[in-house]
């Protein structure tokens, strides 16, 4: 066992983290968690220049089973307001799990977890707090968030067009190809958005694509679903690469 | 910075963190005569064993001279002994051994006007007596173990002057707890601290003489580990303090110390000096864990797992790894610091130790600054398409 988790820690570059962040530390855990916790310095700046030097109290709760299950994120000292994006168990909900995994999907490490999850979001955090709007942007709560995300990334029209193609990433590449593209342009999937949907095929195993489109699908309420009919019954757009991902929320 | 001057500057803090947690050699006197007063009070003629063959002796880490400063100043130190009476097993039960030391003990608690109750743990009996200092005692019934087991005991290769130390203990919890004749509990406190002397004799040595000759001590023989201040006693406790303070919030997760110092003192090597022992220790540490059962056994006693709890609760394992992977990595970082603050910093939080200032640029020493490489602020770039805050279900 501890041979595994040696070669565990190797593989998700613990002591990376802990060097990055020198504050920060191993925490009492368990057989199935490794807790790092202690202040995280942060210093960021975004493409406009703006700059955020800041610390926060965190608590990282990263499964054994890492990083097909998604650390757990605290801010333990009251740091992060209660009403910014949080899960149910307190946890910072630091993005669409799918793009969270994007991340994880590029590299396990936990050192590039921190940089390209969680410091986005206390950078945001930091904003908020002054005044500011948050300049990534936030994704609704719940399902609904989530399908803006797959909207947004994958260019469909409408959160329902974007349900469809968590449907279709369920599928074999070739057997998705051949069906209709959600966009609604007429033409197939593969002659159409299938190049945003290779962004994220492979990401998660289709089976985890096909729980997600389960959830998603039993959570979206009927004002969602006419909301998403209704925008369904727009004219059609086609593929359209440069409109730019979602800049301000 | 160079290598040298890397080591110079870790021996520095290495030694400070040492003497801050090292207790004063008259707390070990006052367990001394603490344990001897009750060993005293066992003898004194109206005692139930007044004429047994009786002995007190410590055992544990005020035996093997490695207590720690407690992290809570108001907490109690663990003083645990052995009280050893030659009992013929064949009339005399477990039960009825530790009903009569725990009479004892209970008379001495009243002579001594303790008003604490005294309590009955699984194998002890735990007296409190504060007075100037809060300490809790241990007091381990036994009996010599017979000869049978001792040979036993050789023949699993341990050699024999540790084996002969051998005893037999009682255990509430023992399916034969209250059968006549049976086999008892085995225990070998005085083998373990023997073996464990053995492990630092010779880096012991000269300190050992200069205490004799300084006639503090009459022979060799008379001083006490607690007085040996060996590499490998030092490193123990900064190994024991840095698992106190990563487990304060867990105390019962911790990595016992039986586990730490028997790991420790198997991978020592006699290195002259702490920083030296302490970089051995911590690098060979796992390899000393067996691959299967018993994980770490008992030096003197191979039949007895140290690390048995680990099977039932595996979160204890990993508690033990995770301690081990923080150590190795505070033992490289505190190489790399440069700053008297940095340092401060890092000794309290790892430590809980409040470095002065004077002695954190001492321990920089005066290769420390110039040598020292500036590291270049990094900086986080904020993607454009960084994950956008959600909210889940």
């Amino acid at each position: 066992m501890s041979l595994d988790r040696s070669r565990a820690y190797a593989e998700w570059g613990v002591t990376g983290l802990l060097r990055a962040q020198p504050q920060l530390q191993i925490l009492p855990g368990s057989e199935e968690v490794l807790v790092l916790g202690g202040p995280l310095r942060i210093n960021a700046e975004d493409e406009r220049g703006v700059r955020v030097t800041d610390v926060f109290d965190i608590e990282i709760r990263v499964d054994t089973q890492y990083p097909d299950v998604l650390p757990a994120v605290y801010e333990t000292r009251g740091k992060v307001p209660a009403a910014f994006h949080r899960n149910s168990d307190g946890s910072l909900c630091l993005g669409a799990p799918i793009r969270l995994y994007q991340e994880l999907h590029r590299t396990a490490s936990l050192e590039a977890y921190v940089d390209k999850c969680l410091v986005p979001y206390l950078f945001q955090v930091a904003l908020v707090q002054a005044g500011q709007d948050p300049p990534l942007g936030e994704l609704s709560h719940g399902a609904k968030g989530v399908l803006e995300f797959y909207r947004d990334e994958l260019r469909m029209p409408s959160l329902l067009a974007a349900l469809d193609c968590v449907r279709l990433l369920e599928l074999p590449w070739a057997a998705s190809n051949a069906e209709a593209c959600p966009c609604g342009s007429g033409r197939s999937l593969g002659a159409c958005h299938s190049f945003f949907l290779d962004k994220l095929r492979g990401v998660r195993p289709r089976e985890w694509f096909h729980r997600e489109h389960k959830r998603l699908h039993a959570s979206c309420n009927v004002g969602l679903v006419e909301a998403a009919i209704g925008a369904s019954h727009q004219p059609a757009r086609g593929p359209d690469p440069v409109r730019s991902n979602r800049g301000v929320g | 910075m160079t290598e040298s001057g890397r080591v110079a500057s870790t021996t520095g803090v290495v030694f400070e963190l040492a003497s801050q947690l090292e207790i004063p050699t008259t707390l070990y006197k006052k367990a001394e005569s603490r344990y001897a007063g009750l060993a005293d009070w066992f003898h004194r003629k109206e005692s139930a064993l007044s004429e047994a063959d009786c002995m007190v002796y410590p055992q544990g880490s005020f035996r093997l001279g490695t207590v720690v400063r407690p992290l809570d100043p108001k907490q109690e130190y663990d003083l645990d002994l052995v009280c050893s009476v030659a009992v013929d097993r064949r009339s005399t039960s477990q039960m009825t051994l530790k009903a009569v030391v725990g009479e004892e003990v209970r008379a001495y608690a009243k002579a001594m006007q303790i008003r604490q109750r005294v309590e009955e743990k699984k194998r002890c009996w735990r007296l409190n007596y504060t007075d100037d200092v809060p300490f809790h005692m241990d007091i381990l019934p036994a009996t010599p173990d017979d000869a049978r087991f001792v040979d036993a005991l050789v023949a699993q290769g341990v050699p024999r002057p540790l084996a002969q130390y051998t005893v037999a203990i009682t255990d509430k919890d023992h399916h034969d707890y209250e059968v006549l004749g049976a086999d008892w509990p085995k225990s070998n406190p005085k083998g373990y601290a023997t073996w464990f002397e053995s492990r630092m004799q010779e880096v012991a040595g000269l300190r050992i003489k200069a205490l004799v000759d300084s006639l503090q001590y009459k022979s060799i023989d008379e001083v006490p580990a607690y007085e040996w201040k060996t590499p490998l006693q030092q490193a123990i406790q900064i190994l024991k303090r840095h698992r106190d303070v990563m487990f304060r919030t867990n105390r019962q997760a911790r990595p016992i110390s039986m586990i730490i110092t028997t790991l420790a003192a198997e991978s020592y090597r006699g290195e002259p000096d702490v920083l030296s022992a302490l970089r051995r220790i911590v690098a060979d540490m796992p390899q000393r864990i067996r691959a299967a059962r018993p994980l770490v056994p008992n030096p003197v006693n191979p039949a007895e797992d140290f690390a048995d709890a680990w099977q039932a609760n595996p979160d204890l394992r990993a508690a033990f790894f995770d301690w081990h992977t923080q150590l190795s990595l505070d033992t490289q970082m505190a190489a790399e610091i440069a700053d008297p603050a940095a340092l401060i910093d890092f000794a309290s939080a790892r430590f809980a130790v409040q470095l002065p200032i004077d002695r954190a640029k001492a321990s920089l020493g005066a290769t420390g600054h110039a040598g020292h490489v500036v590291r270049p602020e990094v900086v986080t770039r904020i993607a454009p398409n960084a994950p956008r805050p959600w909210g889940g279900e």
